[in-house]
């Protein structure tokens, strides 16, 4: 029962936000030519998915959240990818690629310290020069390349 | 004619040929690693393509496609591991025949149906594409409402067990691209005032989102298996199989293709649905499981056919009929081509070298699979450690490259993050992208009608064939996901 109120809670809001957002276009922006097509269409969308979200809340048979034995690997590598995320403008490209291809190896791989810092570094600079030749300009941080 | 001979020879051309090639080539080895399967692979190498020439970038994505198709079903016959869904009915009696010691004649086969399936879909595309898309010239904006309500009947096809469940996620779709600047009315819708959402959402973050990172967090959560040894032995099969096996690719792609054209119908749904059909038209169906070489032709040649007439509509209505289509058709925008007759008038080049390219790819990847299979097959026990997580840098790499900036890579990332989560709660995400790519066409085709009268609806036939076609395509695709379960 409590994961489909989860969900079921969540669509409703973002239906309430749709409708919300439509019929504000519609007030607030009245005297903009297409105000009313923009803001019906998202009035439109909002209705539809408050109404099919009742449905399944009615209708529906109970969620099943089936996580594998690997569940607490999945947090891992999500923690892992979020600190890589928040961390790639900061140190840049090269650097963060490093740091989380290290880490990544280490926790899932167990693999020897000179196999992981090796495999790191080859496959950083190697993507790296890949990612300048095809002119993609991704944060470099403190060092000077890519 | 000429325009087909034409389109042939350019895809001959060294450019083009490369393109198809290293397109091939990357599919198959993609495919070849499990938990990576045609979608993902064109997801993920989506914006990499975007620095080729337009006929190039088709041509690489098509050959990504296909290619991904054939190595997910090698090691699904030589070590149980299926590289995508449709390979699991492969898997069910090739890899019997490998545990026979007879995995060369599966191999073969596969590849033989699938070339002999590739070849038939290119010729009738190329027979049908230009009187198909000279339809689209009698459409306005009730047609392509009509198109577009009816290409929504797709996620009948595509949301599984639950079709309350697939229309949430393709409202949601809907509402997910409604969020950015509105060109036509001059304002921000669902921005919030935050400058990144005035953007909106790039399709492709959240397709790699969705599919690529996703699909790693899949992989962590499974176990790995251990895989069985073989020895490759002969590669072709003796007459009795090559002539079974031929026959049974046939009747998979009479019956395939004609399905493909349909919104919804993946071609993974048209290999089990022709397994199921040879198995029970067989005189002896409990060969069927053990080894029976019908087992590996039928879904082989079904998923190459079903691809093939998948873009059919694509390619000359607009219609993507499952997500690696609708990718295709976001690759075609960023050129500023529209699908439908323009695409065989204006860039008529373009289009029949594309089609010509889709032969040629077949042939490649005939050449390709055949002698390099022990390759392929060493490849899939590239461990997951080393694997996943060159993956997801990959993903986030691509998704910063579509617009140089850091919040495409955390939409991936939340993206990622939610299709996990959908999957395990039994979502279907595949209503999302229709919805995501057919959105910006249905609303502003709503717009138009309703700017000049809604009772315009009333006097276009075409509209109301469309909303026919939806009811009827919801029923057929209903009973045929019964038939196929």
């Amino acid at each position: 029962m409590r994961l489909k109120s989860i969900e079921s809670a969540v669509l409703m809001l973002m239906a309430v936000t749709a409708l919300g957002e439509g019929i504000r276009i519609i007030v607030q922006q009245a005297t903009k030519l297409r105000a009313l097509e923009a803001g019906g269409y998202l009035v439109l969308v909002g209705l539809l998915l408050a109404g099919m979200t009742v449905l399944y809340w009615l209708r529906e048979p109970e969620t099943r959240w089936e996580v594998g034995q690997g569940g607490r690997w999945v947090m891992i590598a999500i923690l892992i990818l979020l600190a890589y995320t928040l961390l790639m403008p900061v140190l840049g490209y090269l650097l963060s690629t490093v740091l989380a291809l290290v880490v990544y190896l280490r926790i899932f791989g167990k693999y020897r310290w000179t196999f992981i810092l090796g495999f790191s570094c080859v496959v950083s600079i190697g993507s790296a020069w890949l990612w300048d030749w095809l002119a993609i300009m991704l944060p470099t941080g403190p060092l000077p390349w890519p | 004619m000429e325009m087909f001979l034409a389109g042939i020879l350019s895809a001959l051309t060294p450019q083009n040929l490369l393109y198809a090639f290293a397109g091939c080539l990357i599919g198959t080895f993609v495919g070849v690693l499990p938990g990576i399967g045609p979608v993902s692979a064109v997801a993920i190498l989506f914006p990499f393509t975007t620095y080729l020439p337009p006929t190039g970038m088709i041509i690489a994505l098509a050959a990504i496609y296909y290619g991904a198709m054939y190595g997910g079903s090698t090691t699904a016959i030589l070590m149980n591991v299926p590289g995508e869904i449709s390979a699991v009915v492969t898997a069910l009696d090739g890899y019997e025949m490998t545990k026979k010691g007879r995995p060369g004649p599966a191999l073969a086969i596969a590849a033989i149906v699938s070339f002999m399936a590739g070849i038939i879909g290119a010729t009738l595309i190329a027979m049908l594409g230009p009187s198909v898309a000279r339809l689209a010239l009698m459409f306005g904006p009730a047609e392509y409402l009509g198109l577009g309500l009816f290409s929504l009947t797709a996620i009948t096809g595509l949301s599984g067990k639950s079709p309350v469940r697939g229309v949430i996620v393709m409202l949601v779709g809907l509402l997910l691209t409604s969020v950015g600047y509105d060109d036509s009315a001059d304002f921000g819708r669902l921005t919030f005032g935050s400058n990144d959402l005035l953007l909106g959402f790039d399709i492709v973050p959240v397709m790699i989102g969705l599919f690529g990172i996703g699909e790693m967090l899949r992989v962590y959560e499974e176990k790995t298996g251990q895989f069985a040894t073989y020895v490759l032995g002969k590669l072709m099969p003796n007459r009795e199989e090559l002539r079974d096996g031929l026959a049974a690719g046939m009747r998979a792609t009479a019956i395939s293709f004609p399905l493909g054209l349909l919104p919804g119908m993946l071609p993974s749904v048209a290999s089990f649905l022709c397994y199921s059909f040879e198995k029970q038209r067989s005189k002896n169906p409990e060969k069927f499981g053990k080894g029976a070489i019908e087992g590996v032709a039928a879904p082989e040649a079904a998923n190459n056919a079903a691809a093939m007439a998948n873009l059919l509509p694509l390619l000359t209505l607009g219609i993507p009929t499952g997500p690696t289509m609708a990718l295709i058709l976001a690759a075609l925008t960023v050129y500023g081509m529209i699908p439908g007759p323009l695409l065989f008038t204006q860039h008529a080049n373009f289009t029949w070298t594309v089609i010509g390219s889709f032969f040629v790819a077949n042939v490649i990847l005939l050449i390709l699979n055949l002698p390099l299979v022990g390759l392929w097959a060493r490849l899939a026990t590239i461990p997951q450690p080393i694997l996943a997580p060159t993956v997801l840098i990959l993903c986030l790499v691509g998704s910063f490259s579509t617009r140089s900036s850091m919040f495409d890579v955390w939409v991936c990332l939340i993206f990622g993050l939610l299709g996990w989560a959908a999957t395990k709660a039994g979502w279907p995400l595949a209503p999302m992208v229709l919805a995501y790519v057919l959105g910006p066409m249905i609303e502003r085709s709503a717009r138009q009608v309703f700017a000049l009268s809604p009772v315009l609806l009333l006097h276009r036939p075409i509209f109301w064939g469309f909303m026919v076609m939806g009811v009827l395509t919801i029923w057929f695709t209903r009973r045929l996901w019964r038939a196929a379960a």
